[in-house]
């Protein structure tokens, strides 16, 4: 309805010209124009209004905020000993046997991850995530930040917890899986400055030719984890005298690490015993795809 | 804060400067509490939600999100999508607690309103408001207070942009109920 025709409805409306159908639809659209405007004045009044819902936060939001997000650590007790364990509201960030003087343990932090750390109280979980570790039990996805590591360190150990519970790589196996091939020294490093060892089984990395190699705790805290994980120490230091690097399955045709799931399964009468891939794949051989064996 | 600073902020979060935790904390303290408040109806429980929004948001840059994905974020709604989760958790548990009450003292109302807050009684506004809804309350702040429009209300709330129109206008017009008819109830 247009201005004139409403005109023209009125001025019918005023001298009864109007049929009941004509005054009743004028009578609805007046009533709806008072309700819309009433309902902008409404609009209008709530306008005012709405400013008045601003709150402010009460004070020290940020002061409990960054209490919050401050690196903690605790002291558990272990088979290895007292554990320094720090902890951030995403996991695990460092964990340190043997921590003697007061204090060492705090600069120790802030020099490898670049943030300070205070005590506080390990969550259960973390605690037991640790002791289990220490055990030689499986702890699938360990509770664990990488926080403050370069991203070179935070590949390759993101890749290093990928190997199974009870099995072990070579540097070099772990050099290749991420990528660089070549930087079997870088990854050497990488283990010696783990900040979150057992969790990060830094323990599960030997050399290709044998043996468990070094260890930041010492050799002998090497051979134990893996005996706890299932690997008996006489069959690595038998493998290494030997020169067996890798088990071949007649039946599949396949080789693995020795320590692999696979190869572990291969009945005494179809096993073979290899001391380079080379030899393996020249008899016809493929590398396994859950140990992925390095081809040199 | 600007979209722009918003990205270098969470980008220095990323990075682990704790520091820039504290300037997103005071850009948006007052903003996401005033939005818990009206999504908790209460300070007790919107000041833990703003807390652990913050921590939330700390944890999820620096553990989560590479660099890109904080180069690009968007941040206000995102926190407010942050705070919009924990109180829906929250209000989700409350429920369960309060059912569980009932079913004891048998007539307990579902949802007590805190009007131990002094500022809860102030305005008239607040009281309707407190009558209105989670969700329709909820709408109202992100539209007349935040000043959001359609589309970032739908990235917060996963609604429909048209969806949105209709539950805004059905908000206006309830809210216009419930303060012209006065407080019901009590």
């Amino acid at each position: 309805m247009d201005r004139n025709e409403a005109r023209q409805y009125l001025d019918q409306i005023r001298s009864g010209e109007a049929d009941d159908e004509v005054s009743r639809s004028v009578k609805e659209q007046l009533e709806r124009c008072a309700d819309l405007c009433e309902e902008a004045a409404f609009l209008e009044k709530l306008a005012a209004e709405f400013p008045k819902l601003k709150m402010t936060a009460p004070t020290g939001i940020e002061e409990e905020v960054m209490i919050r997000i401050t690196d903690k650590y605790d002291v558990i007790e272990t088979d290895f000993g007292p554990a320094h364990v720090a902890f951030t509201p995403k996991g695990i960030s460092a964990v340190k046997l043997d921590v003697e003087e007061d204090g060492a343990f705090e600069s120790y932090y802030a020099d490898r991850l670049g943030r300070p750390t205070v005590r506080g109280s390990l969550p259960e979980s973390y605690a037991d995530a640790v002791r289990r570790a220490i055990k030689g039990e499986k702890n699938t996805q360990p509770p664990v930040t990488l926080e403050g590591l370069t991203e070179f360190e935070k590949t390759v150990l993101e890749h290093l917890a990928r190997i199974p519970t009870g099995e072990v790589r070579p540097y070099a196996w772990l050099a290749r899986e991420v990528g660089r091939p070549k930087a079997i020294r870088a990854v050497g490093t990488v283990m010696a400055r783990n900040p979150v060892p057992f969790l990060m089984p830094c323990h599960r990395l030997v050399p290709s030719t044998g043996g468990v190699g070094n260890y930041y705790y010492g050799p002998e805290m090497k051979w134990t984890l893996l005996e706890r994980e299932g690997i008996p120490r006489e069959n690595l230091a038998n493998w290494k005298q030997r020169g067996v690097r890798f088990i071949g399955s007649r039946t599949t045709g396949i080789y693995c690490y020795p320590t692999c799931r696979d190869a572990r399964r291969v009945q005494p009468q179809h096993r073979l015993e290899f001391s380079g891939a080379e030899e393996a794949v020249d008899g016809g051989y493929r590398p396994c795809k859950h140990c992925r064996p390095i081809s040199v | 804060m600007t979209q722009e600073e918003g990205r270098c902020i969470a980008l220095e979060i990323h990075r682990g400067n704790r520091d820039a935790v504290g300037d997103l904390v005071a850009a948006y303290q007052d903003r996401l509490f005033t939005y818990a408040f009206h999504m908790l109806g209460g300070s007790d429980d919107a000041l833990d939600v703003t807390q652990e929004a913050f921590v939330k948001a700390f944890t999820t840059l620096t553990g989560k999100y590479d660099a890109e994905r904080c180069r690009t974020l968007e941040i206000r709604p995102w926190l407010y999508r942050i705070v919009r989760n924990l109180a829906l958790n929250r209000l989700r548990s409350r429920k369960r607690r309060d059912d569980a009450l009932v079913s004891m003292k048998d007539n307990l109302p579902a949802q007590v309103f805190d009007t131990g807050n002094d500022l809860a009684r102030t305005s008239a506004i607040r009281a309707a408001l407190t009558e209105l809804g989670r969700e329709s309350r909820e709408l109202i702040i992100l539209r007349y207070i935040e000043q959001y429009t359609y589309a970032e209300i739908a990235t917060v709330t996963g609604s429909s942009e048209s969806a949105l129109r209709g539950k805004v206008h059905r908000a206006l017009r309830k809210l216009r109920k419930i303060m012209e008819d006065g407080p019901s109830g009590s």
